[in-house]
């Protein structure tokens, strides 16, 4: 039963993942487009963590740590670039 | 039991914030939508995994990555809602 529901997870984690990347790419403020991408990375985590729990390989885990905090600083440089002009 | 229970609730959560960005009017309210849905979702999936098993150190590491997630996720919100409210007003205002 668990592992059905898993299972129909992961399927449903990338079809929501297809669905807020197209909304990134049509979306029509920047913030809309900045929310979706930082809203693709959580749901790639979640991906992740669904995988390794299919899977039974638990290095996804360490993989998902990276993959935030590597999105974090990403994010917030964009952010600083587009409220001060510039990243320095 | 509860940890199919969690994984449902988590799955419900990181669902609803999608449609809750694609629906909704204005964008202050997508990025609360979408902020929101998704920490909680993410949160609730991480409990279903760390109630699924039993290994001592993959649970630290899931209570690490929720914490980390818990902590970023709000923070990256605000910050994109200090650009949109900067945006809005015109230029001055928005905390730093």
């Amino acid at each position: 039963m668990f592992d059905v529901a898993v299972d129909l997870g992961v399927w449903l984690l990338l079809i929501l993942t297809g669905a807020v990347l197209v909304r990134a790419f049509l979306g029509p403020a920047l913030t809309d487009r900045l929310l979706a991408v930082n809203m693709i990375t959580t749901k790639l985590v979640a991906l992740f963590l669904l995988l390794a729990l299919q899977e039974g390989n638990w290095v996804y885990l360490d993989v998902a740590l990276v993959f935030v905090l590597a999105a974090c600083v990403a994010t917030v440089a964009i952010v600083k670039f587009f409220q001060e002009g510039s990243l320095l | 039991m509860f940890s199919l229970g969690f994984l449902l609730i988590g799955l419900f959560f990181l669902m609803s914030g999608t449609l809750g960005i694609w629906r909704l009017p204005d964008p202050l309210s997508r990025l609360h939508a979408g902020g929101l849905g998704d920490t909680l979702g993410l949160g609730f999936l991480l409990l279903a995994l760390i109630i699924n098993q039993q290994d001592i150190g993959l649970t630290v590491k899931l209570i690490f990555l929720g914490l980390m997630v818990i902590i970023i996720n709000p923070v990256i919100t605000h910050l994109v809602a200090s650009l949109e409210y900067k945006n809005i007003s015109g230029g001055k205002g928005g905390s730093s």
